[in-house]
């Protein structure tokens, strides 16, 4: 142990004769490191951003969307004598095993032609956005975890009541200053507040292929009531909301739903079944692709920089061949040369492998601030750079070194 | 594993060689450098090896080294045959029973001059406080013991030669082997020198010096001439 701890002092004797040489020696390395870290951060930013986007609409979730049909469509539709999306689907789901809760959605307000994506969530609560009225059912607030700040939420007597009440959401109720108890008015009508939602953060998922809707401006009233001035009517529905009781079940489950609902609607696929669990997996793949290149180009860019040591190491073991003999003469065996030269080009590039993780590490950050995204610096992404970049070195410190202890003793001392 | 014929040899011999001889393969010829050497030294003498450049003398240094392997013959060293020893074996005794001086110093221009001494003991996989006292032991006695921290470049041509004696005592080797250690010294400098091999065979250090110079070679207590591989004179001890 002591032994080691000498060998690498000595090495780090040797390297620092030349300093300027083993920086720019090493300067390949750094650079590799760097990459690689940087883009593992941006990639390990993405990867858990896209997750946390999809843990907001539910790992067990399974959503069915209706479509909005073109004209032709709309009328082979109605040849069909397809209903679309209502609440007897609902029904017809939440009979089907392995389903825990089903839950209907019918946005009242639609503020723009983009349904659910690009709701103006508020920074902090301080854009107030026109907030929007939504019809569910009571299940809605579980399945979409909605928790509550106070009172209750809307609940099965009311839908059946058809009673004028409403949850709203955290915005929303800062806007209407109003709390449990109070009446606020949507349209023409007036609503007695239920509950209030808690703050929920919908930060950064502008992006997603799929975004949830963001509670924190919506007013939840049961879906039973349609007020007259507020679009939509029957028991029509945008959206149903299932939950399975296992997320092993979530895939097959969706499989039995797509072809209840095809029986139902007589083939007309005027719906759509989004599994937020696939779409995670979708673009855990496409991360994974995207991953496999970046090492590849990490890959080429430490070869590069390890053969840059290679050379280096290459000289000084020639310029240092009298050194060998030496030691040699003073008893170090071959094993001892090897071992002294590998620790050289070892401690060189663990050097360049610290400083470019921190290199890499101050790139996340920067891209981060500048760019905006996400980006995560995982221990494994830093354990890994240290470890490649410390093989690096004895991968291409291998050959200079063998080749320093494979001299002749004699021949070294007499080399001029 | 001593053969019975290596156990019957005296305890006071420390080097026997029989029948020593190298020869190397230069472009298709081959050049002998030595020749049937048979040289016998005991332990705690003082012998000089002389003759003209390419009489073989170094070459026959560093087989008594053990930094070469004799083609034919044996060597006996300390009543061990180290003339087929594999190189670890070799390098190992080296560390331990040889010491080297050259004629260029050779020191390691990275380390200080403790860092060089100490070079002896590192190889050894001594990092003892022992070894240590022992390295500075040998500065003090080569006189260097106010330059400790000084770099090779920092120190002239004979303080550079001192480090090196010093570095070659550092293990307490058997055997003291110099190869033209005042070559590169002016005749002052090379007699301080020379002052510092003749204490150390006081000391009961055996020490074999190889020159040309008939100077140093008189500081010996016996001479052997080497000519083109042979010796001529002064085998037995």
């Amino acid at each position: 142990m002591i032994h080691l701890v000498e060998i690498v002092r000595m090495a780090l004797k040797s390297l620092t004769v030349h300093k300027f040489r083993s920086f720019l020696s090493v300067l390949g390395i750094i650079f590799g490191v760097m990459a690689v870290v940087a883009m593992l951060a941006v990639g390990e930013g993405a990867k858990r951003e896209s997750m946390r986007q999809i843990e907001l609409l539910g790992t067990n979730n399974l959503i069915v969307r209706a479509l909005r049909l073109t004209e032709s469509e709309r009328i082979s539709a109605e040849e069909m004598q397809s209903p679309g999306l209502t609440l007897a689907d609902a029904g017809a789901i939440q009979a089907l095993p392995g389903v825990k809760h089903t839950a209907a959605v019918k946005e009242l307000v639609v503020e723009s032609s983009v349904r659910l994506a690009r709701h103006s969530h508020g920074d902090g609560g301080s854009t107030v956005g026109k907030p929007s009225v939504v019809g569910i059912t009571p299940h809605y607030a579980d399945i979409a975890g909605l928790g509550l700040a106070q009172g209750r939420f809307v609940g099965e007597e009311h839908v059946r009541s058809r009673s004028r009440v409403c949850v709203l959401g955290a915005d929303a109720a800062r806007a209407r200053r109003a709390g449990p108890g109070d009446m606020t008015k949507l349209g023409t009508e007036w609503f007695i507040v239920l509950g209030i939602l808690q703050d929920k953060d919908y930060s950064g998922s502008e992006e997603a292929t799929i975004t949830p809707r963001n509670s924190n401006n919506d007013i939840y009233i049961p879906i039973s009531v349609t007020p007259e001035h507020l679009e939509g009517s029957g028991d029509e529905a945008d959206e149903l909301w299932v939950q399975a009781e296992e997320p092993s079940v979530v895939t097959a489950l969706s499989a039995a739903v797509d072809s209840t609902l095809g029986r139902m609607h007589r083939g007309v696929t005027d719906y759509e079944v989004l599994v937020p669990r696939e779409l995670l997996r979708q673009k855990q793949r496409t991360l994974r692709t995207f991953n496999l290149v970046l090492v590849c180009i990490a890959g080429i860019s430490l070869l590069v920089g390890g053969i840059g040591i290679m050379n280096i190491m290459l000289a000084t073991v020639s310029e240092r061949t009298r050194e060998i003999g030496v030691c040699r003469a003073l008893g170090a065996c071959r094993s001892d040369i090897v071992i002294q030269f590998l620790a050289e080009s070892v401690v060189l590039t663990a050097l360049g492998g610290l400083v470019g993780i921190t290199f890499g590490w101050a790139g996340a950050r920067v891209i981060a601030a500048v760019a905006g995204w996400t980006t995560i610096v995982s221990w494994q992404s830093v354990v890994a750079a240290a470890l490649i970049s410390t093989l690096v070195g004895i991968f291409f410190g291998l050959y200079p070194a063998r080749r320093a202890a494979r001299m002749d003793p004699i021949a070294a001392l007499r080399f001029e | 594993m001593r053969t019975e014929d290596e156990a019957a040899a005296p305890a006071f011999m420390l080097i026997k060689t029989e029948n020593l001889s190298r020869t190397y393969t230069m472009g298709g010829g081959h050049v002998h450098a030595l020749r049937s050497v048979d040289l016998t030294v005991e332990r705690g003498e003082f012998l000089a090896i002389t003759g003209p450049s390419g009489a073989g003398k170094s070459t026959l240094m560093h087989i008594l080294g053990c930094l070469e392997r004799p083609s034919e013959g044996r060597y006996l060293l300390d009543g061990r045959d180290v003339s087929a020893m594999p190189d670890a074996h070799l390098s190992r005794i080296r560390g331990k029973q040889t010491g080297f001086v050259f004629q260029a110093y050779n020191l390691v221009h990275q380390l200080n001059v403790l860092e060089n001494v100490m070079l002896a003991p590192f190889y050894m996989r001594d990092h003892t406080r022992a070894a240590k006292a022992r390295c500075l032991r040998a500065i003090e006695m080569v006189g260097l013991a106010d330059r400790l921290l000084h770099r090779p470049s920092e120190l002239s041509g004979g303080e550079m030669q001192r480090v090196a004696i010093a570095r070659a005592v550092a293990n307490d080797p058997l055997l003291l082997l110099a190869d033209e250690p005042t070559g590169n010294l002016d005749t002052e400098t090379g007699d301080e020198i020379m002052n510092i091999f003749g204490r150390l065979h006081e000391s009961g250090h055996t020490v074999i010096v190889v020159t040309h110079d008939p100077q140093v070679a008189q500081r010996a207590r016996r001479c052997i001439r080497l000519v083109d591989g042979v010796m001529v004179g002064g085998g037995a001890g």
